[in-house]
């Protein structure tokens, strides 16, 4: 039993209190939120132009070195353009970043897909919270996967990790539900401010 | 390591246009202490690794929160002696823009561990403690760091030493409820999965505390959000509410929520409680 009177008015008065909570940003199962961006180049981005193709979204910071191990064990670069082959689009999404830094780091590592410059809007749509953080929006434009790019923050996993990208791809490639379509994500914190 | 003094170093701005930005002035001082000038066998006593921050930077508590890496201590003493775990002191919450959590320590901190020599010592000369520790360190960018410590103890009468800095941090490392006198009402109410729309906490102090926060442990599967602390009336007892989410795929495996609250006492000194909240089951209400 509580301790007092007051204590279990509290907790009623805090039971049947509006229970409002911040609803989170890119459901899975819902629509994607969609975006037109420029890339490092200018060229703007639309989003619904891949509609109907198995789309991945990948929250990028060069100066993060959590990215800049990613980039140096090659992890999303092998990823994107394997599944190239199959039709799957690689985006790279940067947050309040440098644009020439952008253009330096695609160039340094021969990227295959572009790096898009967003303020902020983006990010909050989906909910982007580290870098890398990782999106996958299946055929239908619905968001299919949401979470970190495996699941080893600390890189020492070896035999062990799981890159949970690759999973849901070929998941959604073979046309079953995505075994693991959310997961914790880690990295550096997206740069919602200048 | 013997403590260094502060050097003012020029530093390259963080902003600047050109290539990386990483500061060239050392961002987290690290060194290895303990709490006693010499061992004496089968008497414990403690280590700790002391974290000197860069100003305006921080490094990571255990759950770092939605970004960062927790900053990790691997403490190593000879075969024999025993090692606890590593104990976290309180941290401070770091609210970024974006509603990006970060839990973790500014300035300064002490990371220890207890350890306990066997109740004899075969040798006569020096104990070799060591220290491994890594870290992410953040401000504007992150840098990672690490350290390799030692520290060597001879034998003797366990005299104290660093007494005022290990004094300092120790209250700061949580306790289990009943050693504080702290009692824990917890109700929410949570589907077979766990997931749930609004839990609350009531803490109950046997005196008048401040500035609670609360800190909850890592979590591969629970997003947890919407946190909110209030204290009510008397300043003994505060409400803590927030909402848990399972991940979409994922089980919910374990029945409680570590957690920890922090706080001030009524003489200034930050401390900490730790509180396990239930996470399955209707209304569920306990006290320790």
């Amino acid at each position: 039993m509580p301790k007092s009177l007051r204590t279990v008015a509290v907790l009623l008065a805090a039971l049947f209190a509006t229970q409002s909570f911040a609803a989170e940003k890119g459901e899975i199962g819902k629509k994607a939120p969609n975006f037109t961006l420029p890339d490092q180049n200018g060229r703007p981005v639309n989003l619904s132009n891949y509609h109907g193709k198995i789309v991945v979204l990948e929250w990028i910071n060069p100066d993060c070195p959590f990215v800049q191990r990613h980039y140096e064990s090659k992890t999303m670069t092998t990823l994107a353009t394997r599944y190239a082959d199959k039709g799957v689009v690689w985006l790279a999404i940067n947050t309040n970043g440098d644009p020439r830094k952008n253009s330096a780091f695609a160039s340094h590592h021969a990227l295959p897909y572009p790096i898009l410059q967003d303020s902020g809007e983006v990010a909050k749509a989906y909910g982007a919270k580290t870098t890398p953080h990782m999106f996958i929006i299946d055929r239908n434009g619905k968001l299919a996967y949401a979470g970190g790019i495996d699941n080893d923050p600390n890189g020492d996993k070896g035999p062990d990790r799981i890159n949970y990208v690759q999973k849901a791809l070929d998941d959604l490639l073979s046309g079953t539900p995505v075994s693991t379509p959310e997961t914790k994500s880690y990295g550096c914190g997206v740069k919602y401010a200048k | 390591m013997k403590p260094s003094v502060p050097i003012l170093a020029v530093v390259t701005a963080l902003a600047a246009a050109s290539a990386p930005a990483q500061p060239t002035k050392e961002l987290v001082k690290a060194e290895l202490l303990a709490d006693v000038s010499s061992i004496k066998p089968g008497d414990s006593f403690s280590v700790g690794v002391l974290l000197r921050i860069e100003k305006g930077w921080h490094v990571y508590w255990e759950n770092p929160g939605d970004s960062g890496l927790a900053t990790s201590v691997k403490f190593t003493a000879p075969p024999g002696f025993e090692v606890g775990p590593l104990q976290y002191p309180v941290p401070v919450r770091f609210d970024q823009p974006g509603s990006i959590v970060g839990y973790g320590y500014l300035d300064r901190v002490l990371l220890t561990a207890r350890v306990t020599p066997p109740p004899t010592l075969q040798t006569t000369g020096s104990i070799p403690l060591s220290a491994n520790v890594h870290w992410l360190c953040c401000e504007k960018v992150c840098v990672p760091g690490s350290a390799k410590l030692s520290l060597s103890l001879p034998i003797g009468d366990a005299a104290s030493a660093n007494k005022e800095l290990f004094d300092e941090w120790r209250p700061r490392v949580p306790v289990d409820a009943a050693a504080a006198g702290v009692t824990i009402n917890s109700l929410g109410s949570a589907d077979a999965a766990g997931n749930v729309d609004s839990r609350i906490v009531i803490v109950t102090w046997p005196e008048e505390v401040k500035d609670v926060q609360w800190f909850p442990a890592a979590s591969d599967v629970l997003s947890i959000s919407a946190v909110e602390i209030t204290p009510i009336d008397d300043g003994k007892v505060a409400r803590i509410t927030f909402s848990t989410r399972v991940l979409d795929g994922q089980k919910l495996t374990q029945d409680k929520l570590p957690s920890v609250a922090a706080y001030t006492d009524k003489q200034g000194i930050r401390r900490g409680v730790k509180v396990d909240v239930p996470l399955k089951g209707k209304a569920v209400r306990f006290s320790p």
